[in-house]
């Protein structure tokens, strides 16, 4: 196997890895006691970050083998999805979820899914997925599968395993939630088990979706060192 | 004297390029003699040469062609002429074995 290849592979298991072995392990039960709630989170996202940053170095030295050719409509699949992804994100941040960490007694208020949350109860969660799947689409290569794949699968799969998780952790309230959201984005809303109030969502989290769709669109190659091709 | 069209460097490879924008594919076509004797790789592509889209478009059909990371190539000389020379990183002697077997099937004018 090349060596760019192979280097890639190891970083994007040793991210993987990390990420299923602290969230979803025994270790994060055993590690948390010994360090506290804040303690475990400081360590898992500092772990995440340096070994993330491994994985964008393998990836940008991974040589383009190409599995399909780039064309129009797959260049396009991005420029035309990220806008969801960065309101996804920008509201999935700014908004109090009851999935997130620590975050569990917010299921049981009222309206325990405001705003984006009727969209979908992981915002942040498929913006990133929505993110690597466009981005795998529109490049098309070995390593780009590889890189852009793993977070695909670690962010949506995530998604079930936080569910799973919540479920336990919230009892009669997590019935209450999942009736009124759904993981799939829009779905709730198409079944109307739930209705988008705007006001909730705000006009000014998707004015700020939009802005940083608009920064990462015209900075991308001086953040990614690559531009927005788009063939004719 | 190597006249072409890949001469190696200190860290890498010059490879010298006769683009075509606005074509019809994204191709390597073969290898041309330059005006100054020595010898190009012809390549092909679909977008125009405004705003650097040629020249972008150039450095990642290289790369797809040549399996490096796109991080890896650059143009270092003429960026506003059809004659170009691009810059490869790495290993002058693997990239000069690997470059050359993948042009050695090349029609040569």
């Amino acid at each position: 196997m090349d060596k760019g290849l192979l280097s890639l592979v190891i970083a994007g298991v040793a991210f993987c890895g990390s990420h299923i072995l602290l969230s979803s392990t025994r270790m994060r039960g055993s590690l948390r006691d010994q360090l506290g709630e804040r303690g475990f989170l400081a360590v898992y996202s500092l772990t995440s970050l340096v070994i993330f940053a491994w994985f964008v170095a393998a990836y940008s030295a991974a040589p383009t083998i190409a599995l399909w050719p780039r064309q129009r409509w797959t260049a396009l699949v991005p420029v035309s999805v990220m806008p969801l992804a960065t309101i996804l994100l920008v509201a999935g941040y700014s908004t109090r979820n009851p999935t997130a960490v620590g975050m569990e007694r917010l299921a049981r208020v009222d309206d325990p899914a405001p705003g984006i949350l009727s969209v979908t109860r992981h915002p942040v969660m498929w913006a990133i997925g929505l993110w690597a799947v466009s981005h795998l689409i529109a490049n098309g290569d070995l390593s780009s599968v590889l890189f852009f794949g793993s977070l695909a699968c670690l962010s949506l799969g995530g998604t079930v395993l936080i569910d799973h998780k919540k479920q336990l952790a919230l009892g009669s309230n997590w019935s209450r939630l999942a009736q009124v959201t759904s993981n799939l984005p829009f779905a709730a809303l198409l079944a109307r088990r739930t209705k988008l109030r705007w006001r909730d969502l705000g006009i000014l989290r998707v004015a700020a979706g939009l802005l940083l769709y608009a920064v990462l669109y015209l900075a991308h190659p001086i953040i990614t060192g690559l531009p927005i091709m788009v063939p004719s | 004297m190597p006249d072409g069209p890949i001469i190696p460097t200190r860290d890498g490879v010059r490879v010298a390029i006769r683009l075509s924008p606005r074509a019809k594919s994204d191709r390597l076509l073969g290898i041309a003699g330059t005006a100054e004797g020595g010898r190009a790789i012809k390549v092909s592509v679909t977008p125009p040469a405004r705003d650097g889209q040629a020249n972008q478009a150039l450095l990642q059909l290289l790369a797809r062609a040549w399996r490096l990371p796109r991080r890896d190539l650059s143009i270092v000389v003429g960026a506003a002429s059809r004659s170009k020379i691009v810059r490869v990183v790495g290993e002058p002697r693997q990239l000069i074995a690997k470059l050359s077997s993948e042009i050695a099937g090349f029609p040569d004018e």
